[in-house]
């Protein structure tokens, strides 16, 4: 029985106990930064499940997108919301509700692992690995199958997105902010 | 004879050489050993993965010293003094000397401080740069792990070091250091594009990822390294990684956010002992991958120097890889050195225009116009 | 590893990000809790890809075009929040109900 587990399960098991980890910290600690760094650590993980899936480039994506971007934005913006040394807020209702979800949760998903180490026959037609190049074909890919338009769509959503936050961000009413500007 | 010592070094003989030289040695050994394939298989991989993070773990240390010696031995040099002297021939063991000196201090932490944040912060960019140091092809087969998406787990694990900077300064619980943290996070952030899109301009035209592969798309004479096979974009390709890589890692003339006449120390004001070591150790790590990376994408790795005339050649091929690799490195690294004891400093608001008026928009066009030239085939 | 443990890591997964969402009275709180959904979601995307090998590249295709909608919806999120607070000087959102009955 135990012969069956391979590698990959321990992997599997490792990583998705420290996504949930994670993820459970992100939602209840008090303080926004512990917050990011759970969330960091939730992310990169994920990453690391994308790995074991056989998605190499999605996991560098969301390392690059997610970590290397996102949530350096978050911290910015915690940094310029909250000051130094102030108390952070608590979460809405802190009661035993909450910590008994958690045992419930990872009650059910411990014995999720059961039918796995039991279950003699797997599936054993797994996708190779989507490389860069193939995700990169078919994206510009303008037969059926590809997906060209999403990809347009996508990019001119970020154009927009990117001239929306700036234009947002950019506080030209406010008078103390005119004389500021030098150079 | 010349005609053999030329199959020896060509194109094909070079790319099949014995890619993992220990690692099979390891694997060998083991699966001989065990009965059990899983076993072996688990003993073999561990061992491997440890044998290669202790290899790493003492060059990056050795590169350090190494770098701070060479860096107080190049600023001497170029204000008229001797620099190190004392501790053992030339001085080069000054670093270690002061290395010891750091590992025995007592850590501070300010009052109000946050424990946890505060320790952990340290960590994180020296982290960064031994993951990257991972996928430097340092010769054909002294590599820990060629990826299929080098260049881009380059670019995505540089950017985690900023977190140790950010939450450092944050965690330091001070004014300098917040404000440090803040510029150097901006400038970090701005410039990584610009690096982003110089290594780029190379993974199109070459059309690999793979930082070996790369090595391998420049081989032939010194007219097929990335910076002279196009006629001009890789020559301004190759300043501009130069310009936002020195601002990327935080050093001079871009040393804002620890410029000491504005913010004493910058992020670090607070760190003492092995936590500001390690925070220094990051520092001149990095400054060590942003060379090798430049020596990958532009100047051709751990290829030799070769002119095209098969006796200069073969003396040149005789030269080991890793030995052009690190002279190419120690090249660049010594022009970031030599801007860092030139130029002054520039204002913050002057660096933020440098890179999103100037230095960003170069890198598209330059990415553009060199897309559009191999579209049309008037370029490779 | 099965199917059935990805999808059970990513429900678990996006239900912890809608008790994020629920309870958390800081904005920028809410938009990480929102991240946790989307990545269980992307999660999702790729397990079916990988067990369910007819077409293994289009869900990493979706995936990518998740990240992107979701840096985004995180830059746009982020410039909406710093306006706020330097509005009103306030992060809380029960307290931010300025269109609400008095």
């Amino acid at each position: 029985m135990l012969s069956s587990i391979t590698i990959q399960d321990l992997f599997f098991f490792v990583l998705s106990s420290v996504i949930i980890f994670g993820a459970i910290m992100v939602v209840s600690s008090k303080n926004l930064i512990h917050s990011a760094i759970n969330l960091i650590l939730c992310l990169f993980s994920t990453a690391g499940l994308f790995i074991l899936l056989n998605a190499e480039f999605v996991a560098i994506a969301q390392v690059m997108v997610y970590i290397g971007g996102v949530v350096v934005f978050m911290l910015f913006t915690i940094f310029l919301t909250t000051r130094l040394g102030e108390e952070h807020l608590e979460p809405l209702f802190k009661n035993k509700f909450f910590n008994g979800t958690i045992l419930v949760m990872a009650a059910c998903w411990v014995a999720s692992f059961i039918p796995s180490v039991i279950d003699p026959e797997r599936d054993q037609t797994f996708a190779q690995n989507a490389s860069l190049t193939e995700v990169g074909a078919r994206f510009l890919d303008l037969r059926e199958s590809g997906f060209i338009v999403p990809f347009e769509v996508i990019s001119v959503l970020i154009l927009v997105a990117m001239i929306g936050a700036i234009a947002i961000a950019k506080n030209d009413n406010d008078p103390k902010n005119k004389d500021e500007v030098s150079n | 004879m010349a005609k053999e010592e030329l199959a020896k070094n060509s194109l094909e003989a070079l790319k099949n050489a014995d890619q993992h030289p220990v690692g099979d040695v390891i694997r060998k050994y083991f699966s001989e050993n065990f009965e059990n394939e899983f076993i072996a298989h688990v003993f073999s991989s561990s061992s491997n993965i440890l044998l290669s993070i202790l290899v790493m773990t003492a060059f990056a240390g050795g590169t350090a010293s190494f770098l701070i010696w060479l860096e107080r031995k190049v600023c001497a040099r170029m204000q008229v003094r001797l620099g190190p002297t004392r501790v053992g021939p030339f001085g080069l063991l000054q670093s270690i000397a002061d290395g010891i000196k750091l590992v025995f201090k007592e850590m501070l932490r300010p009052k109000g401080a946050d424990p946890f944040i505060f320790y952990l912060a340290p960590f994180l960019p020296a982290t960064a740069s031994f993951l990257v140091l991972a996928v430097i092809p340092f010769d054909k087969n002294i590599q820990v792990v060629d990826i299929d998406v080098g260049a881009l787990y380059v670019i995505a694990v540089s950017g985690f070091g900023i977190f140790g900077i950010l939450l450092g300064g944050w965690a330091s619980n001070s004014k300098y250091s917040l404000l440090g943290a803040m510029r150097a996070g901006a400038q970090m952030i701005s410039y990584e594009i610009s690096v982003g899109l110089g290594l780029l301009l190379i993974v199109m035209l070459s059309g690999e990822t793979s930082l070996r592969e790369i090595v391998f798309s420049q081989y032939g004479t010194v007219n097929n390294w990335w910076i002279f096979k196009l006629p001009i974009f890789g020559i301004i390709a190759f300043i501009l990684f130069l310009i936002s890589s020195t601002a990327e890692l935080n050093r001079g003339p871009f040393d804002l956010p620890e410029a000491e006449s504005e913010l004493s120390a910058g992020f670090h004001t607070e760190y003492s002992g092995i936590t500001f070591s390690m925070f220094f150790l990051a520092e001149f790590i990095n400054m060590f991958i942003a060379g090798a990376i430049g020596t990958t994408f532009f100047l051709g790795g751990f290829l030799p120097f070769t002119i095209g005339i098969e006796g200069f050649d073969n003396i040149m091929f005789m030269i080991p890889g890793w030995a052009w690799f690190f002279a190419k490195t120690y090249f660049i690294i010594f022009l970031f050195m030599w801007f860092r004891w030139s130029f002054p400093r520039p204002r913050i608001d002057q660096l933020m225009n440098l890179e999103w008026k100037f230095m960003l928009p170069a890198n598209l066009l330059n990415i553009i116009i060199a897309g559009a030239f191999l579209t049309l085939g008037w370029l490779l | 590893m099965t199917l059935s443990n990805c999808l059970i890591l990513a429900c678990m997964l996006f239900f912890v990000g809608i008790y994020g969402v629920m309870t958390r009275r800081n904005l920028i709180g809410v938009l990480m809790s929102v991240e946790l959904m989307l990545n269980a979601a992307n999660i999702n995307f790729i397990a079916f890809a990988y067990f369910k090998a007819a077409d293994s590249v289009a869900g990493s295709i979706f995936v990518i075009m998740i990240i992107s909608v979701a840096a985004c919806e995180m830059a746009v999120g982020l410039a909406i929040i710093v306006t706020m607070y330097r509005k009103h000087k306030e992060m809380d959102i029960s307290r931010l109900g300025g269109l609400q009955d008095e």
